[in-house]
């Protein structure tokens, strides 16, 4: 009596075990390891985002010179002017919605004009680039200062 | 007494066998869960290429005639001006090849904005020139930009010929 009590535990360790390592490896083979797919896509999102960034800068600097090229002897108001106006140009002709909210900050005049010497400076706070994919948004925040003489 | 040694005598005699069987079990767990290992490895994509000015077409400034006016536009810009109908096949292509001629550089830029139109710009032969294929392979940028609400994907290489 006591032997069979016995056969019946260790019987019941070996079952367990055997349940125990079928379950495992069940789960592992039935793990989906194609994680390419979701790699990829935050993977193209950091590229966007730098890309954007970057798009911004030179869109900003090509709007700047053009708008110091076409106003020489102007005033910062006046130059400041000429910028709204050339971002709008650009804006209507060809929207890159990477672009984040450049062309709001020159339509709405929010960025800066000094001027030290001959050069000019231009200074944009706040501008933001973004990237989405499903359910996943990045973005970036940054600031942007130009000078006439440095930069352009 | 004598009943309580014989039965852990019992109790050990069944138990030993039990023990090889799942020694043996646990072994070839082991290996299994090792092979399964190796064969679900994850494989994560590399993380993007590291872009600069330098390196991509799309950000590179190029002078096109607008309304009679030579203006200064990013590459990206003078694309979708082409896609949009708003400058010429033969305006882009002469801005292309001025960048080409200033910096040296080989280019490459497409993109398939529906079924039956494709952009496809390149100094050199993508199809048949195998050095410069396989030059771009690992080294062509992809964007992916909304165009009229539609997700247009955008190749480019810049460098190398």
């Amino acid at each position: 009596m006591m032997n069979n009590k016995s056969q019946v535990a260790s019987a019941l360790l070996f079952i367990m075990t055997i349940v125990l390592i079928i379950t495992s490896i069940w789960t592992m083979v039935s793990f989906n390891s194609k994680l390419d797919s979701q790699s990829e896509n935050l993977s193209q999102m950091m590229f966007e985002i730098k890309f954007n960034e970057l798009y911004v800068m030179q869109q900003t600097q090509i709007i700047f010179q053009e708008s110091i090229l076409s106003c020489q002897s102007c005033s910062i108001e006046q130059l400041k002017e000429k910028i709204i106006q050339i971002a709008a140009e650009r804006e209507n002709l060809n929207k890159f919605e990477g672009a984040g909210n450049l062309y709001a900050k020159f339509r709405n005049s929010e960025f800066e004009i000094s001027q030290s010497g001959s050069s000019y400076n231009l200074k944009i706070n706040n501008l933001f680039v973004q990237s989405e994919r499903g359910y996943n948004k990045i973005q970036r925040n940054f600031p942007l200062e130009i000078n006439s003489q440095k930069d352009l | 007494m004598i009943k309580n040694k014989k039965s852990q005598l019992g109790k050990g005699l069944v138990f030993v066998p039990i023990l090889i069987l799942l020694v043996i079990s646990l072994t070839i767990y082991l290996f299994l869960a090792s092979g399964i290992t190796l064969l679900k490895k994850p494989s994560p994509q590399s993380p993007a290429s590291s872009i600069s000015y330098e390196n991509n077409l799309l950000l590179q400034k190029v002078k096109i005639k607008i309304n009679t006016q030579e203006k200064e536009f990013t590459v990206l810009d003078v694309f979708l001006l082409r896609i949009n109908q708003k400058i010429t096949d033969l305006e882009i292509k002469n801005a292309l090849e001025t960048l080409r001629q200033q910096t040296g550089k080989c280019y490459l830029l497409s993109a398939s904005p529906s079924q039956y139109v494709n952009y496809f710009y390149s100094n050199r032969d993508t199809l048949y020139d195998s050095s410069f294929a396989s030059k771009t392979k690992d080294k062509t940028n992809f964007l992916i930009i909304k165009l009229n609400n539609q997700d247009l994907e955008i190749r480019s290489y810049f460098g190398e010929c």
